[in-house]
């Protein structure tokens, strides 16, 4: 994929495309790292610790319903005593493109009204599970039908099987009826798929879950399969 | 003409979709779904992967069939 403007990321927070109301996302990681330097060394030396991940996000304040305001506000994910589940897609909202979930606690909101600028708010969140880096298997978009991604016949190409799990991320959008959404793997990309996660079926719009996919044998060749309807996104992760 | 493995395997993982060597045409089949027409290319590694499991001839209905397991549904 070639280089693509910053203006073309997306971002999915409980469920709600919240790009519309931002004018940038920062997403950080870090490795804790502790010093053990002796003497006699030359060099001073570290051993790694903790992986951690932050996000902030600056944005303009709209307060209509289901706006910016009661997104990230104290009506929506700061105050929640859930996790504020993301999907962040730096290269846009494109099918088999990459993106960043998170199982996240807000850690702050603050507004800011100025009178020579518009309404504007940042919002920052710290990830309990780190920076996990997947493939969009299925875009943020309404499907009125069930379907296969990337198609009946063919898998996203992951280059190789992995043996030790991951994680996955279901952001539902306005709508959603019956909607089941599963992954599975094959070995050759129109071969014998076996289905390795199965989402909670749902007909609730908004929300979001994220699956942890215990380590198991995943094979090369990946796809989404859904039944029902409903506006949807889905982040699939290897460890 | 497709060649049919007389074998059955119940399907024991999350789930199974698969082209059929009976005609091509894809399948999908659940858990506890007894199936005899996957690509034998695949068996090994379904076997492995404990997605699938031989469903032993001398016993076709086991336990954990409850109410009358039924082989799979017409291949539509």
């Amino acid at each position: 994929m070639p280089f693509m403007h910053g203006s073309k990321a997306k971002a999915y927070l409980n469920g709600r495309d919240v790009s519309p109301y931002l004018r940038s996302i920062g997403a950080s990681s870090e490795l804790d790292t502790a010093s053990v330097d002796v003497m006699g060394g030359t060099y001073k030396q570290s051993v790694t610790g903790l992986l951690g991940a932050n996000v902030n996000m600056q944005g303009y304040i709209d307060g209509a319903s289901g706006a910016s305001d009661e997104i990230f506000g104290p009506a929506g994910a700061f105050q929640s005593t859930n996790y504020a589940y993301l999907i962040y897609a730096p290269q846009g909202n494109v099918e088999g493109s990459f993106g960043y979930g998170y199982a996240a606690w807000p850690g702050g909101y603050e507004m800011t009204t100025d009178v020579g600028d518009a309404g504007s708010f940042t919002w920052s969140a710290t990830s309990d599970v780190g920076l996990e880096r997947g493939r969009l298997v299925h875009a943020y978009e309404a499907e009125g039908a069930g379907g296969t991604n990337p198609s009946v016949s063919t898998g996203f190409d992951d280059g190789a099987a992995s043996t030790l799990g991951g994680s996955a991320y279901l952001s539902v959008g306005a709508s959603a009826a019956s909607l089941a959404v599963t992954l599975s793997s094959s070995t050759a990309t129109n071969g014998t798929y076996t289905t390795f996660a199965t989402f909670t079926t749902t007909s609730a719009a908004y929300t979001q879950q994220r699956l942890v996919i215990a380590p198991t044998t995943i094979n090369q060749f990946v796809r989404c399969v859904w039944t029902g309807t409903g506006t949807f996104a889905v982040l699939f992760h290897r460890n | 003409v497709a060649k049919t493995d007389s074998k059955q395997y119940r399907v024991t993982g999350l789930g199974l979709d698969y082209p059929s060597i009976k005609d091509g045409k894809r399948r999908i089949r659940v858990t506890g779904d007894v199936v005899d027409d996957i690509p034998p290319n695949d068996i090994s590694w379904l076997l492995q992967q404990e997605a699938i499991a031989e469903v032993d001839g001398s016993e076709p209905v086991t336990e954990d069939s409850e109410g009358g397991d039924a082989p799979e549904a017409g291949d539509g």
